[in-house]
């Protein structure tokens, strides 16, 4: 029954912008221990407004006949959807730091009745959260902890401090991702650091790894690149993305890497050499990842890559993914940024097919599938 | 035709010191009857407009019809207007002709604007007339400080909510027989503690919400004038004057999110010298040669673990940029034969910003030639052809002759080339100076160069663009005057239209701002006003402006929307009452039609009408008591993502000695 209703909305959109510098971002789905059939029918998509004297952004959703719904719910920009396949988390960036449960079943009937709930992180940037049943673990930004939440109300339930992995002279270790399987936690930290004239320093990234438990820290992973955007878990181990310095170069210090959990290892197996820069944004399914190749502004095509391979390929007609990509049961959600062209699509089976945008829909940011 | 004088008490005790020496001002005379010179799209308003009623520069411009405000909060904030749909930031600010707009092309701060150091604000709707250049897209407004010209002085005093108070002294007096001395000193503060309801930036939780004072909101100015006006012994005028400004403040920060230590100083001089010739030919041409020096330099500080702006770190950074401008201008005016008048000005403008603070060092040099003129033939009694235009020549200099954008992603050896600009305004002004029925058509083709920050600047945030063009705008008037008979009552009308095209818009990416040529609009509206005094008890002045305000940018997301802090109507009445034993009364209300804050049309503000009143009495020839209450109906709303708090109703009160 629960399944019909939501078939009935079909996919949820969210929407959202940030202004201001932020060194690293992360993807824009995240794991989840919600059975994948609950998981398996539609998507969501973000908008924001690409113009700066526009501060709101608004969650749409793509209806059941594949078009982005007219109505919209009203967010911050910056804002980042995440779900657990049932409900709908939307994670309001920096400066307003809020997350929002919406339930996706009551979406029509506005965010007086769908937003089950609204908890403010106050100047702790909520990036990303990983769920485990009626807990979730939330990665805050520009905190110096992760902290553990109740889905039903969005009250903390514990804390990990994560201050030791800040650079010196930083209040935060920048995390820009987390993952979580098996009772495990894993936090991908940027680690960067600026100094009084805007100078940013990107060490090599870090990967720490907890008990989801307890909160214990059982190990940390020095990554071989600088910069860290996103990680994914396939068969064992671990994939990160790298960015690098935001200066749109190809070289060795940005890319893909495996990190081997068992030995504790990273190594480079797809260099921005290769890839022609550092990557913005990431998701990944099994074996097959999809990336957003940070040329400059306005310019992060996809790429497709195959982790077992170690091989990638041209998404073509996308200019400017960004962070907004989302991909499940071999179909990607991906929305175009490009000012004056902005656009979900859906590229499967090789093929891109763009879905209409409402008058007046902002771009896309953000996608969450549920 | 005449231009709209706006002075809404009659009240000007102070401001009548007695001339016991004129040392006047150059004007071009005419026969007056014959040919009708004055550009219909000018406001002249003068001291008695805003002297004690608490009114800053933009809620003062903004009782004009065709102009809106943007208020950040209160004393000191951030505030800017629109001019007929034009965006603050194309809007040319003056302070004695001196532009104050800068090299980041951002929109002219009038917060920090002392009215109490002003004559009089000259406000140009259509166009950016000759003497400024014919440069930008919108109009010109012109804030004229006090001139040594007439022997008096006065001092002022003020006191009003939350812990407002200004104060101010001028005077002007003869040295010799052909030197006027005149210096002015005047300073402003307050504290800005207004409350607000904080709703926590949690717009479903209302659970959270409170009433919160302001924090951290302080605003100080300082200011101060000195002026030489000397006649020598050919006739001709010199006039030197030196104007210093600084300003301090809390950056508050935003509804949710108030800072503790964040601040803003901005630092300010002026020289300015002036030589104005005796009329040549009987008086059918007058000379004028300058030169202008401004300096400005402003700074913002902030301190993350306190303020939560900026990056994470835990550095006290303080960034900012200074910028120099050196002016040497020559203009004449002629009227060669009784129906021709004009005028003809060559300025070149010498720019340089350089950074402050912690910023990166960079250093950019903009070289900018102008030369620009009007000329105006009376056809006959009635009708009149005139013409305007300007030519701008532009050269930009990169800091060691190599510009690499903050990302990496382009190096340049030198700046753009950029192409010259023509920019030009024919109009027809019909009737004579005494004609009941006067009117004015006009339309012109504008431009307006990228500025040096947006060009090649580094903000953090941000990008520049070395690609930017030129903004655009094709604009087109018709006015009309009628002054009733018996001159106590008089109506005018204007229709305004303007395309704008190439228009800048700062647009995200990445989550980096960079300056792009996508904004088109189409604005077309109708103002009117009425003055009329229909007794010597009573002034009344009624205002409206209706307009179309129209985005025709190539987006899907702001097509067919509303401009950004544009209503579809817009009016204002006010009404003076001159009671018995020198007392004034005066009552101004304003009510507008709901607008967006946002290209997005999203951040709606809903309709509003404020209303203030003022007080004054005149116990003395020379002495004014004023009282005034602003916004009394204390109207507070904002839209949820307007994230800065603005000032309810608000009380002031002033005390003025003339001498």
């Amino acid at each position: 029954m629960n399944k019909i209703k939501k078939q009935s909305l079909a996919a949820l959109a969210a929407a959202g912008l940030a202004f201001g510098l932020v060194a690293c971002g992360n993807d824009s789905s995240s794991s989840t221990n919600v059975p994948e059939e609950e998981t398996s029918a539609y998507a969501g998509v973000v908008f924001d407004g690409g113009d700066y004297q526009v501060p709101e952004g608004e969650l749409r959703w793509i209806d059941k006949d594949g078009k982005i719904s007219e109505k919209s719910l009203s967010f911050y920009q910056d804002s980042k959807v995440v779900t657990n396949g049932n409900d709908v988390y939307v994670l309001e960036g920096l400066g307003t730091d809020n997350i929002s449960k919406v339930n996706p079943e009551l979406i029509n009937d506005g965010a007086e009745k769908a937003v089950v709930w609204q908890e403010k992180f106050a100047n702790a940037n909520p990036v990303d959260m990983v769920f485990d049943g009626e807990k979730a673990w939330v990665a805050l930004q520009n905190a110096d902890s992760l902290v553990q939440i109740s889905t039903k109300d969005g009250k903390v339930l514990k804390s990990i401090k994560t201050g030791e992995f800040a650079s010196e002279g930083e209040t935060s270790p920048y995390v820009a991702d987390i993952e979580l399987a098996k009772g495990v936690l894993y936090a991908l930290f940027v680690r960067y650091s600026a100094d009084a004239e805007y100078n940013f320093t990107y060490p090599r990234g870090l990967v720490a790894i907890y008990d989801a438990e307890t909160g214990k820290l059982q190990d940390t992973v020095q990554l071989v690149t600088n910069n860290p955007t996103a990680m994914s878990l396939y068969k064992g181990d671990l994939y990160v993305a790298s960015l690098g310095e935001y200066d749109g170069k190809a070289d060795d210090n940005r890319g893909v890497e495996k990190v081997d959990l068992k030995a504790k290892k990273s190594e480079l197996i797809i260099s921005g050499e290769k890839l022609g820069a550092g990557i913005y944004g990431f998701v990944a399914e099994e074996e097959t990842a999809y990336a957003a190749i940070y040329n400059g502004w306005g310019s992060t095509p996809v790429v497709k890559i195959d982790l077992e391979k170690k091989t990638f390929e041209k998404v073509e007609g996308i200019a400017d993914a960004q962070k907004t990509m989302a991909v499940k049961n071999g179909v990607l959600y991906v929305g175009d940024h490009t000012y004056g062209e902005e656009k979900v699509y859906v590229y499967k089976d090789g093929k891109l097919k763009a879905l209409e945008q409402p008058k007046g829909a902002q771009a896309p940011y953000s996608i969450a599938l549920f | 035709m005449d231009p709209t004088v706006v002075s809404a008490s009659k009240s000007v005790a102070v401001d009548d010191a007695t001339p016991t020496q004129n040392l006047g001002m150059t004007e071009v005379v005419t026969d007056g009857e014959t040919i009708l010179i004055k550009n219909a799209g000018y406001t002249e308003i003068t001291a008695a407009a805003w002297e004690g009623k608490a009114l800053s520069a933009a809620d003062l411009l903004s009782t004009l019809p065709g102009i809106q405000a943007y208020r950040q909060g209160g004393l000191g904030s951030f505030q800017t207007v629109s001019v007929r749909g034009v965006a603050a930031r194309n809007i040319l600010i003056c302070v004695d002709g001196v532009p104050l707009n800068d090299a980041s092309g951002g929109a002219v701060n009038l917060g920090s604007i002392d009215l109490n150091q002003m004559e009089k604000i000259e406000v140009y709707k259509n166009n950016v007339p000759a003497k400024f250049g014919v440069s930008g897209l919108g109009g010109a407004i012109n804030f004229v400080t006090k001139n040594a010209v007439k022997k008096g002085g006065r001092v002022m005093a003020a006191y009003g909510s939350h812990n407002l108070w200004e104060g101010s002294f001028q005077v002007s007096t003869p040295v010799t027989d052909s030197l006027m001395f005149a210096s002015s000193f005047a300073t402003r503060h307050s504290d800005n503690d207004y409350e607000y309801l904080n709703r926590n930036g949690t717009q479903y939780n209302s659970k959270d919400d409170y009433t919160a004072k302001r924090e951290n909101a302080q605003y100080t100015d300082v200011s101060g004038n000195v002026q030489f006006r000397m006649l020598h012994g050919n006739g001709y005028f010199s006039t030197l004057a030196v104007t210093a400004t600084r300003y301090e403040g809390g950056n508050p920060g935003k509804e949710q999110n108030q800072t503790k230590v964040a601040e803003f100083v901005g630092e300010s001089a002026l020289i300015r010298y002036g030589l104005e010739s005796v009329g040549y030919f009987d008086d059918k041409l007058f000379l004028y040669g300058g030169l202008s020096a401004r300096l400005d330099k402003n700074m913002s500080s902030s301190y993350y673990p306190l303020d939560h702006i900026g990056f994470g770190n835990n550095v006290f950074m303080e960034y900012g940029s200074a910028t120099y401008k050196v002016v040497p201008e020559f203009w004449a005016e002629f009227r060669p034969v009784e129906r021709l008048t004009g005028m003809i000005r060559f300025a070149y403008e010498w720019e340089r910003a350089e950074a402050r603070g912690n910023s990166k060092d960079w250093a950019l040099d903009r070289k900018n030639f102008i030369g620009s003129g009007d000329l105006y033939y009376q056809v006959f009694k009635y009708v009149g052809l005139g013409g305007e235009g300007s030519a701008q020549v532009l050269k930009d200099h990169l800091d060691e002759g190599t510009f690499v954008l903050p990302t990496g992603g382009r190096t340049l050896e030198d700046a753009k080339e950029r192409d010259a600009s023509f920019a030009g305004r024919f109009y027809s002004r019909f009737g004579a100076e005494s004609s009941p029925l006067t009117g004015e058509v006009s339309i012109g083709r504008f431009y307006q160069q990228p500025a040096l920050m947006e060009l090649y600047g580094t903000f953090p945030g941000a990008i520049s663009n070395p690609d930017l063009e030129r903004e655009k705008a094709t604009r087109f008037e018709a006015s009309a005057n009628y002054k009733f008979p018996g001159s106590h009552t008089s109506f005018q009308t204007t229709y305004f239209e303007s395309h704008i095209e190439n228009g800048i818009c700062w647009v995200l990416s990445t989550e980096l701002l960079r300056p792009i040529n996508v904004a088109r609009a189409l604005i077309r509206g109708v103002e009117m006003e009425l003055n009329s005094s229909p007794s010597k008890f009573l002034d009344v002045v009624l205002r409206a402006t209706i307009q179309k305000t129209e985005d025709r940018s190539h987006s899907n997301t702001f097509n067919g929307n509303k401009l950004p802090g544009e209503p579809d109507r817009n009016y204002f009445a006010e009404a003076t009452l001159h009671l018995p034993f020198h007392f004034d009364f005066s009552w101004a209300s304003d009510w507008r039609s709901i607008m967006y804050s946002d290209r997005a049309n999203r951040t709606e503000q809903p309709a509003v009408a404020t209303h203030r009143a003022s007080l004054s009495y005149n116990p003395f020839e020379k002495t004014r008591l004023m009282f005034a209450v602003n916004n009394i109906t204390n109207e507070k709303y904002r839209n949820f993502y307007t994230p800065f708090p603005v000032p309810g109703r608000e009380y002031k009160f002033t005390i003025i000695q003339g001498f």
